[in-house]
């Protein structure tokens, strides 16, 4: 269970291009809970995603995972319990590395490495099992450099790194954004299964609405740093264009957002 | 052999380097600088704890822990304090030169006399030679680390190391502290880096506060050469590169020096290289489908490079001038028989008035024992067009009667031309064919030997089967000993000069002699059978005189002097136009014998024997006697002789001595009456180049070496262990570690020390100036001499009243802002003293000084040429004149050990009267009196 609470942040304070990147952000994730995130761009989806990994920390408020304050633990302390998919294919390997080596960083993930070698031959067979799941015919070849795979394969490698260990939580950053739409739709079920199978507490970020109401239990929509509308599961499954766009309506008075927004809105996502 | 191994070890002690970097340049892809200091460090901990009496394998492993905190120190910088990695390597490097300094407390320890590692390694020597030796042990040890290297990368912590490097956000994700990671890596690799520093230091035989300069760009070419040849595919690829580029690029160095690329390019041609592979590999990483290509340039690359140093010579020889005659000489190896044979033809053809580099041009090459190499030697000299080829040993003298029709061919040091193919008999041969021969004289050993042993002796016989002159000469005494049934024959054949130690002791419980016949392989090897047959007390009858000191106890045949006097009276005919000259036999026949060796042997040496010696060794000295064969006269007979005039680098004071050590050797033409040959050779202030440079002289056996300063005396020193050798430009020998006192010097050395006088100075300095109260005095703290003079400044000072304000500094950029603080503090009297760093802006503090109308004195006569008031110091020329006479003595047979290390300072006072004028100083006139120029 995580929980953040009152989180702020702003980057480059006290300078003109000061800027409120999360404001009084509050947001309780139950365990198995998966949510996917919407916005548009700049609305520090990105920035929040990056909050709970630690490699940024909050101006104000507090983070806490399974009953303990994490707020001030930074990225690699945190690695054992967060893990996490880059939008970027090439952000999540080690491209002179082999595919073998690669995961069997991902499986001292937040463990201690000692002078050993851990990549074993049973290592390497469970591995072997693993990359099966991809269903890429990668299992005979996890001695390739992993340079030489392609952004699709290396983002299905990404994911079964991420998830090789159970980590208490999981983020994924548009992380079929930048593949074809095949590819994507593939790493996309395998995000589904691996999800299912280990009751994964995920937070995702999508720009398809169609995604974000699909998948998940909750849908959380951000604006401008600000959390401004929660879709649980029963209303999700309803949920139709029309009544998107009366939710719009109403989130105008709400949150006092100009037409323009909303237009901008619905531009976005429908 | 020194020069090769020399190389090899070189290259071995650099992988520690070579991998420090590739781990941060290559795994970190950070080019961290600090490895010049740490390397610097390494070196300096490792000698000063020896010198406190630690362990040496322990000091080089502390010395490898003070490397890894600074690499620590720079890793901190860079994560913390965000700071560049180049800068803060910088910035570690930077603060290392004073720490250094601090750690070694002056610029320079020697180890000579100290137990080191390498001391250690020498002594358990079982009589190999010592590079070789050292290369032996080296090779497996290192060998194995880079096998735990590779293995290193390969675990838990390696594959973390690794990935850090290669996607540091993916490793933070997947829990890795990048910083500490970085902090861990940069420490290894000084570590490793600082350790080869440590080795180095104790390989050369000092440390010195140079050490490091440039070894980063030197680590990286080695880097570079290894990934050309391996791509970095896989990890065991990768590291075997690593160890391979390291060998290799020594090798090239050393290649490089020995084609004859001058030394001061040396360092262009390798960052002129590095550039360009770089340049290439990046050009291959955006293109990686190439993939064969990948591997071809880099080689293409390497193979030009060498190819350049090849041609370099040849561009060179087109432009210089033309010649009357070019000989070529082709040797098989550069074992003694050949080179004595070359050395005595070129000697004896220079009496014929030949003259190499004047009205001739000769040629020398050696094939290294390599068949094919020689073949190439012979196309490449072709294309010289020679008037005349000489050929030395029977593999020369067939593959040139082989390759070469049209041009005159004269043998020489060949056993048996007939067996070649080279015509019937001794004047039944093609007409272009002649030269001089001669195989073992096996009956009138195997007489010598029947004279001396009694009863049934069994002679031992250890030949290389490979070498038509030595299976030859093998049948001239089987064919003699079946005539003589009290002689029993014990073979064992050899095939290259490593199996002759094995073959030695193998034989040594059979026989009761050794009866060696020539052999070029064989002879190499010499000192191991000397050695084995000491141990089992077996005499040794040997074809060689040149191995009579060398623990021979007989030594019967012919000598190779004759072979080349006669080659070159043939040669000479030849040019003349003489064609289808018969065949020569040798004329002269030698005997020596060692009476040392015959006593330990316990064996008497009947009258009728020693009374035909030409040579008796006799309490370590050699005795010449005239021969009665002889024809000719005796000073014919010694070969030319070949002197290395050693200079660590370039500047007015060692170029001044050169002069005058030159000048001396060819006065009354000293050089050519007594045929030496003056070789100089430069350092550039490269440590490693010069230690490269050493290896090459006692390589070539250069028969007298002379040194001009200080660190040439210790780089030489460390080295050489019989040739003559004489030093000057020093200050003080002891000190720098190469004699115990001026009475107590190894046989082969002495020379003179020239220390700065100092005193004299101020208490000139007092008479000048009664009412003065201030000496300003800049000195650099990393030159030992500088603090030599310092000190000496001090105690001076003080007895004649001064105040001393001193100013130190690192470089010569700090020079002039150290000046001008001493102006600012009102000092009265400038002075500065043999500092190697000052003496380049000598000049400009002159000019400041005339500015302010200070006084500026130095202790070096030529100064007064840059302006300076006044100058109290040795005569630098003097100083080499002197040197170059006590060389002479050596020439003309006197033994270093029996001439005395002496002080010589040849004191020169001058005074710059119009400065004086000028500032309104009235020099007394005694002092005037005393002064040489005004
Ligand atoms: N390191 C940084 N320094 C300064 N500003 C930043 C930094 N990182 C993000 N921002 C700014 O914070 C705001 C939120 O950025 P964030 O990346 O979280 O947006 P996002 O919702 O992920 O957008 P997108 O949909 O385009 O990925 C943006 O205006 C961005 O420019
Ligand atoms: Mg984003």
């Amino acid at each position: 269970m995580i929980h953040i609470e009152n989180v702020s942040k702003y980057f480059d304070k006290g300078t003109s291009n000061e800027l409120l990147a999360l404001d009084n952000i509050n947001l309780e994730i139950a365990d198995g809970e998966f949510v996917t995130i919407i916005g548009t761009n700049g609305s520090g989806k990105t920035t929040l995603l990056n909050m709970i990994a630690g490699t940024i920390y909050p101006d104000e408020g507090r983070i806490v995972l399974n009953n303990t304050d994490i707020t001030k633990y930074p990225d690699y302390k945190r690695a054992s319990y967060v893990s996490r998919v880059f939008q970027n294919p090439f952000s999540g390997t080690a491209p002179d590395m082999t595919i073998a080596e690669n995961l069997m960083i991902a499986y001292k993930r937040g463990k201690i490495k000692l002078p050993i070698i851990g990549l074993n031959r049973q290592v390497y067979s469970f591995f072997q099992k693993e990359i099966i799941k991809l269903e890429m015919q990668l299992e005979n070849r996890l001695d390739t450099m992993i340079g030489r795979l392609s952004g699709g394969q290396r983002q299905a490698i990404t994911l079964l790194m991420s998830v090789l260990i159970k980590p208490d939580i999981l983020l994924l950053d548009e992380h079929t954004a930048a593949l074809d739409p095949k590819t994507g739709g593939q790493v996309l079920k395998l995000t589904k299964e691996f999800i299912e199978r280990d009751k994964l507490t995920t937070i995702m970020i999508t720009h398809s609405m169609q995604q974000a109401l699909e998948l998940g239990t909750k849908t959380i929509m951000m604006y401008k740093g600000r959390i401004i509308d929660v879709l649980h599961e029963h209303e999700k499954q309803t949920l139709t264009t029309d009544d998107l766009l009366d939710k719009f309506a109403d989130l105008r008075k709400k949150e006092k957002l100009t037409d323009e927004i909303l237009d901008e809105l619905r531009k976005e996502y429908l | 052999m020194d020069l090769l191994f020399g190389a090899m070890n070189l290259g071995l002690i650099c992988t520690f380097l070579v991998v420090g970097i590739c781990l941060t340049y290559r795994i970190y892809d950070f080019a961290d600088i600090t490895v010049e200091g740490s390397f610097t460090l390494g070196g300096a901990v490792t000698a000063v704890l020896i010198l406190d009496g630690i362990h040496p394998v322990l000091a080089t492993f502390f010395g490898a822990l003070a490397g890894a905190v600074s690499g620590m120190l720079t890793g901190l910088i860079h994560t913390q304090f965000k700071i560049n990695g180049l800068l803060a390597g910088i910035i570690v490097m930077t603060g290392l030169y004073s720490i250094n300094l601090h750690v070694m407390a002056k610029s320079n320890i020697p180890l000579m006399s100290l137990t080191t590692v390498v001391s250690i390694l020498n002594d358990m020597n079982p009589g190999i030679h010592s590079e070789v030796w050292m290369f032996m042990i080296f090779l497996p040890l290192i060998a194995l680390f880079m096998f735990f290297f590779a293995l290193f990368l390969k675990t838990d912590i390696g594959l973390t190391i690794r990935a850090t490097g290669n996607n540091q956000v993916m490793v933070a994700a997947n829990g890795v502290n990048v910083n500490a990671m970085k902090v861990l890596g940069i420490s290894v690799s000084n570590g490793l880096v600082a350790f080869s520093g440590g080795l180095l230091a104790q390989y050369q035989g000092f440390a010195d506060i140079g050490m490091g300069v440039g070894v980063f760009v030197f680590g990286l070419a080695s880097v570079i050469i290894g990934e050309a040849i391996f791509r970095r595919s896989q990890i065991w690829k990768m590291v075997l590169g690593l160890f391979m580029g390291s060998l290799i690029f020594r090798l090239m160095v050393a290649l490089a020096l020995y084609i004859g690329l001058n030394p001061i390019d040396l360092k262009l041609v390798t960052a002129a290289f590095v550039l360009a592979t770089i340049i290439f590999s990046q050009k291959m990483r955006t293109r990686p489908k190439l993939t064969s290509k990948k591997i071809l340039i880099p080689a293409v690359i390497i193979f030009l490079g060498i190819l350049g140093i090849f041609v370099a010579p040849f561009i060179k020889s087109y432009f210089v001038q033309k010649h009357n005659y070019t000989i070529a000489v082709v040797l098989f190896n550069e074992s003694d028989i050949l080179v004595i044979t070359k050395d005595s033809m070129i000697k004896r053809l220079n009496e014929l008035g030949y003259h190499d580099k004047e009205n001739t041009k000769v040629i020398v090459k050696t094939a290294n024992s390599d068949m094919g190499m020689l073949n190439t030697i012979i196309d490449e000299l072709k294309v010289s067009k020679p008037d005349v080829f000489v050929t030395i040993s029977s593999q020369a003298t067939q593959a040139v009667y082989n390759k070469v029709k049209d041009i005159p061919v004269v043998f020489a040091t060949v056993a048996n031309p007939f067996i070649l193919g080279i015509g019937k008999s001794d004047t039944e041969h093609p007409s272009h064919v002649t030269g001089v021969y001669g195989s073992f004289p096996a009956d009138g050993m195997l007489d010598i030997v029947e004279k001396i042993l009694e009863g049934t002796v069994r002679i031992g016989e250890i030949w290389n089967p490979g070498l038509a002159n030595t299976v030859f000469s093998i049948n001239v005494l089987k064919n003699e000993l079946n005539k003589r049934p009290n002689f029993m024959f014990e073979g064992v054949t050899v095939s290259s000069s490593n199996e002759v130690l094995q073959a030695a002791t193998l034989l040594a419980s059979k026989i009761d002699a050794f009866v060696l016949v020539p052999d070029v392989i064989v002879f190499e090897a010499f000192s191991s059978i000397a050695s084995t047959a000491k141990k089992r007390k077996i005499p040794i009858f040997s074809s060689d005189i040149e191995k009579l000191k060398e623990g021979s106890f007989i030594v019967y045949g012919y000598t190779y002097k004759q072979s080349g006097i006669q080659a070159a009276e043939l040669v000479h005919r030849v040019l003349n136009g003489e064609r289808g000259i018969p065949f020569e036999r040798y004329k002269k026949l030698i005997l020596g014998i060692n009476l040392d060796v015959a006593k330990e042997l316990g064996i008497n040496i009947p009258e009728s024997v020693l009374k035909k010696a030409n040579q008796i060794v006799e309490n370590g000295a050699l005795k010449e006697y005239d021969m009665e064969q002889s024809s000719l006269p005796l000073t014919q007979m010694t070969k030319m002789r070949r002197v290395a005039l050693f200079m660590f680098t370039n500047n007015s004071i060692l170029d001044t001595t050169a002069k005058g050590i030159m000048d001396e050797l060819q006065r009354d033409s000293f050089d050519k009456r007594t045929g030496i040959e003056i070789t100089e050779l430069n350092a550039q202030g490269d440590n490693t180049l010069a230690n490269t440079l050493v290896k090459k002289i006692i390589d070539s056996q250069y028969d007298f070496i002379i040194t001009v300063s200080t660190l040439a005396l210790q780089a030489v020193a460390h080295n050489n262990r019989s040739i003559p050798h004489v030093f000057c430009t020093v200050t003080d020998p002891v000190e720098a570690g190469v004699v115990k006192s001026f009475q107590d010097h190894p046989h082969y050395l002495t020379g003179i020390a020239t220390p700065q006088p100092v005193e004299s100075t101020i208490k000139i300095m007092r008479s000048i100036f009664p009412s003065a109260k201030r000496i300003g005095i800049v000195w650099d703290t990393s030159q030992v001499n500088s603090e030599y003079c310092t000190k000496k400044a001090r105690k001076a000072s003080i007895s004649y009243g001064f105040e001393l304000i001193e100013k130190t500094v690192s470089n010569v950029n700090e020079v002039d802002t150290a000046v001008k603080s001493l102006i600012s503090e009102k000092i009265d009297i400038m002075f500065t003293s043999g500092d190697i760093t000052v003496i380049s802006v000598i000049p400009s503090i002159a000019k400041l000084m005339e500015k302010y109308k200070i006084p500026y004195i130095t202790n070096n006569p030529a100064d007064i040429g840059a302006g300076v008031f006044g100058a109290l110091g040795a005569d630098y020329y003097e100083v080499g004149t002197r040197a170059a006479g006590m060389l002479k003595e050596l020439i003309n047979g006197k033994k270093a050990v029996d001439l005395n290390i002496e002080n010589y300072v040849p004191e020169r006072l001058h005074i710059n009267i119009e400065l004086a004028k000028k500032f309104g100083i009235v020099i007394p006139k005694s002092i005037l009196d005393q002064a040489s120029t005004k």
